[in-house]
C-alpha cells in the first residue's frame, strides 16, 4: 500500500500539522518506505488471535472518593496565556 | 582534574550509602565533585539539559545532617542521580527534549522522583533525550545531540542517551531513563553501562511524559550491579496514581542488600532457580547472530557470554526466536499509533509554547508544526494513518494481533528456558549524523530490544568491554515477567567473568 500526497494532506489536517511543499515530498517518501517495511506483517498467521490491548491484567477500579488535585492557579500557571485561572485561546473561526 | 575528584566520582553507586552511613564519606563532598565534573565535561558531551547543583548541595547537606544526628539516611543516601528529561520534576524545567515544552516547569513530581528523594538520593540534573523518547541516538533532541563519552564523534544511543552518557562519564552514579522500544537498554549498550527495563507495570509511569502508554516503562542505568539493584528497588512497586502499575510485591534481587545468603547471589553458591535446585536454563538464539546488520564483534561477544554462562554451570540451549522484522514492524505501527494520541495534548493551550496562527485551529497547527521536530511529526503522521478509517484493520488491528501472538510465543519459550541471551544493539555506537536522513536505518537499531516492550517482559543490557574501535559492546538478557531477580543473577555471573575497561575521561585524553 502506498500513501498519496492527498492522503498526507488529509492526515496533516487530522493531526493539526502543516507542512511545506518540500516537507510533504519527504513525508510521502519516508512513510512509504516504512509502509513497505511493515508489509512483512502480512506473512504472519493471525487467524483466530485475539488482539492484545495492554500488558496489564484488566482494569483496576477504585472507590469513588474525592482526592485533592491541583488548584486552578497552579494548573493554569504554566499556560502560554491565562486569565483569572482560565486558559486563554484565540477564537475558533466559524465556517473555515 | 584532581585525583580526589576522580576518586570521589568513581565510587560505585552501590557502595555510596554504606560509606555515608559509616561517616567515611560526606554526601556534600560527593555532590561538589560531581557538580565540578559536570561543569567541566558537559559543555562538550551535552548529556544534561538542566543541572541542579544548588538543590543537590541542599539535598546532600540534609543527608549529612541526618547521619550526624544518628538518623538512618535512606537506602540510596547520597548517590548522585540524573533524571531523563521526560520525567517530571517539580520546580525544575522539564522539556521531554522538545521545543514545544521549552521553559515548561512542572508543578508536580513523578512518583519515581519522589521515591528517589525519600531514599536519600541527590538529584543532579535532567538529561538529554530524543524528543518525546522517539529515536535511538539522541540526535532527535530539539536542543542538541549527546556525544558518546568513549568517542566524541559517536552517538550515545537513544532515546535515553543523556542518562547513559552521564553515568558512563561519571557525572552521576545512577540515572533514570525510559524504555519504549529499547531506549534504556540500547544507550546503555552504546555507552558501556548496565541498563535495565523492568517488567511493564513494575514501575509507576505517573509523571513520565507519555510516548506509547502500553510500551513505556521507566528503567535505570548504573556502572555497577549493586547500584542498579538499589535503584530498581527504590523506584519499583505499586502506585495508586498509575493504574497500570502492578499491585504486587517487589521481590529481592541479587545485590540489593536484601538477599545475600539465599542462594540467589552469585557468590553464595550454586546459581539456582530460587529454591528449586536446578541450574538456570539459558536460551541462546544463534540464528539471530546471522541477522543482517549485526557487527561481527557483537556476535562474538554474545557467543562469549554464552560460554561464560555455560562454564558457570548454567544450561545453555539453542532456541528459535521470532523474526526481529516482525517485532520492528508491529512496534512501529503500535508505538506511533499510541504516540499520535498521546501527543495530541501539545496544542499550545495548557502548557509549553504557543505559536500564533489564524484562529484556534491555526494556532494548533502553527504551535505543533513549529514546536515538534521532524521525527516526531513523522511518527504522528504514521500513527494517524495507521488508526484512520480504512486502514485501522489492515495496520493497527493486525499489529495488535501480531503482538498477542508474540506474547504467547515468548510464554512458550520460557517454558523451556529461564532467560534468553541475545545482543542488545546490532552494532556499537555509530557516527553522529550517519543515520539522521534514513529513518528506517535508525529504526533497525531496535531489532533486538522491541520484543521486551511488545511482550512486557524485563530486560537488561550487560556491558562486555570494548570492540576493536574502542567502543562498548554489550549483551542483553530477557526473563519472563516479574523475574528481574534472574536478570540480576545472570548479570552477576557475567560481571564476575568480564574485565571492564577503565571509565573514560572525555576531553582529558591526548588523542
Amino acid at each position: 500500500m502506498s500513501i498519496s500526497r492527498g492522503e498526507i494532506e488529509h492526515l496533516a489536517s487530522l493531526a493539526h500539522l502543516e507542512f511545506s511543499e518540500e516537507e510533504i515530498g519527504g513525508m510521502v517518501r519516508d512513510l512509504n518506505r516504512i509502509l513497505d517495511y511493515v508489509e512483512c506483517l502480512e506473512q504472519v498467521d493471525v487467524e483466530g488471535i485475539d488482539p492484545a490491548s495492554s500488558g496489564g491484567a484488566g482494569t483496576p477500579l477504585r472507590e469513588d472518593r474525592v482526592l485533592p488535585g491541583l488548584d486552578p492557579g497552579e494548573a493554569t500557571g504554566g499556560a502560554p496565556m491565562a486569565e483569572r485561572d482560565l486558559f486563554k485561546v484565540p477564537p475558533a473561526i466559524e465556517g473555515e | 582534574m584532581n585525583s580526589r575528584e576522580r576518586a570521589l566520582v568513581s565510587i560505585p553507586a552501590g557502595e555510596i550509602p554504606g560509606r555515608i552511613r559509616s561517616g567515611e564519606l560526606r554526601a556534600r563532598d560527593l555532590a561538589e565533585a560531581v557538580a565540578a565534573r559536570i561543569e567541566r565535561l558537559d559543555p562538550e558531551l551535552g548529556a544534561f539539559l538542566a543541572t541542579t547543583p544548588q538543590q543537590a548541595r541542599q539535598e546532600a547537606d540534609r543527608v549529612d545532617e541526618g547521619v550526624e544526628n544518628g538518623k538512618s539516611p535512606g537506602p540510596l543516601a547520597g548517590i548522585p542521580v540524573a533524571i531523563k528529561d521526560n520525567i517530571v520534576t517539580a520546580g525544575v524545567p522539564t522539556t521531554a527534549g522538545s521545543r514545544i515544552l521549552e521553559g515548561h516547569v512542572p508543578v508536580y513530581e513523578a512518583t519515581v522522583v519522589e521515591r528517589l528523594r525519600r531514599a536519600g538520593a541527590v538529584l543532579v540534573g535532567k538529561t538529554n533525550l530524543d524528543e518525546f523518547g522517539m529515536g535511538s541516538s539522541t540526535e532527535n533532541s530539539g536542543f542538541r545531540s549527546t556525544r558518546n563519552p568513549w568517542n566524541p564523534d559517536r552517538v550515545s544511543g537513544g532515546s535515553s542517551g543523556g542518562s547513559a552518557a552521564a553515568v558512563a562519564a561519571r557525572m552521576a552514579g545512577l540515572a533514570l531513563g525510559s524504555d519504549t522500544g529499547g531506549s534504556v537498554r540500547q544507550p546503555a549498550a552504546l555507552c558501556g553501562v548496565y541498563g535495565l527495563k523492568p517488567t511493564y507495570g513494575r514501575v509507576s509511569r505517573y509523571g513520565l511524559i507519555a510516548f506509547a502508554s502500553s510500551l513505556d516503562q521507566i528503567g535505570g542505568f548504573s556502572r555497577d550491579l549493586p547500584g542498579l539493584a538499589l535503584l530498581y528497588q527504590a523506584i519499583s512497586g505499586h502506585d495508586e496514581r498509575d493504574s497500570t502499575s502492578a499491585d504486587r510485591a517487589v521481590e529481592p534481587v541479587p545485590g540489593d542488600g536484601l538477599s545475600r545468603g539465599d542462594g540467589l547471589w552469585p557468590g553464595d553458591g550454586a546459581l539456582s532457580e530460587s529454591g528449586s535446585g536446578a541450574s538456570l536454563r539459558v536460551g541462546f538464539a544463534e540464528s539471530f547472530l546471522a541477522h543482517e546488520g549485526v557487527q561481527p564483534e557483537v556476535a562474538e561477544i554474545t557467543r562469549k557470554a554464552g560460554r561464560i554462562l555455560s562454564s558457570a554451570g548454567l544450561e545453555v540451549q539453542d532456541i528459535e526466536l521470532p523474526d526481529p522484522e516482525i517485532g520492528i514492524a508491529s512496534y512501529y505501527l503500535l508505538a506511533t499509533a499510541e504516540a499520535s494520541s498521546n501527543l495530541a495534548r501539545y496544542d499550545g493551550v495548557r502548557y509549553g509554547n504557543r505559536a500564533s496562527g489564524e484562529g484556534l485551529e491555526g494556532m494548533y497547527r502553527a504551535t505543533r508544526s513549529r514546536g515538534f521536530g521532524a521525527e516526531v511529526k513523522r511518527r504522528i503522521m504514521l500513527g494517524t494513518y495507521v488508526l484512520s478509517s480504512g486502514y485501522y484493520d489492515a495496520y493497527y488491528l493486525r499489529a495488535q494481533k501480531v503482538r498477542a501472538d508474540l506474547r504467547h510465543r515468548f510464554q512458550r519459550l520460557f517454558e523451556s528456558v529461564d532467560v534468553i541471551l541475545l545482543p542488545t544493539s546490532p552494532t556499537s555506537a555509530f557516527p553522529l549524523g550517519e543515520r539522521v536522513d534514513d529513518p528506517m536505518q535508525m529504526y533497525l537499531a531496535d531489532v533486538f530490544t522491541v520484543f521486551a516492550n511488545l511482550t512486557g517482559i524485563p530486560g537488561i543490557s550487560i556491558p562486555m568491554g570494548l570492540d576493536d574501535g574502542g567502543l562498548p559492546v554489550a549483551v542483553q538478557v530477557l526473563a519472563p515477567a516479574w523475574r528481574e531477580d534472574n536478570l540480576f543473577a545472570v548479570a552477576g555471573v557475567i560481571a564476575d567473568a568480564v574485565q571492564l575497561p577503565a571509565w573514560p575521561d572525555p576531553g582529558e585524553e591526548v588523542r
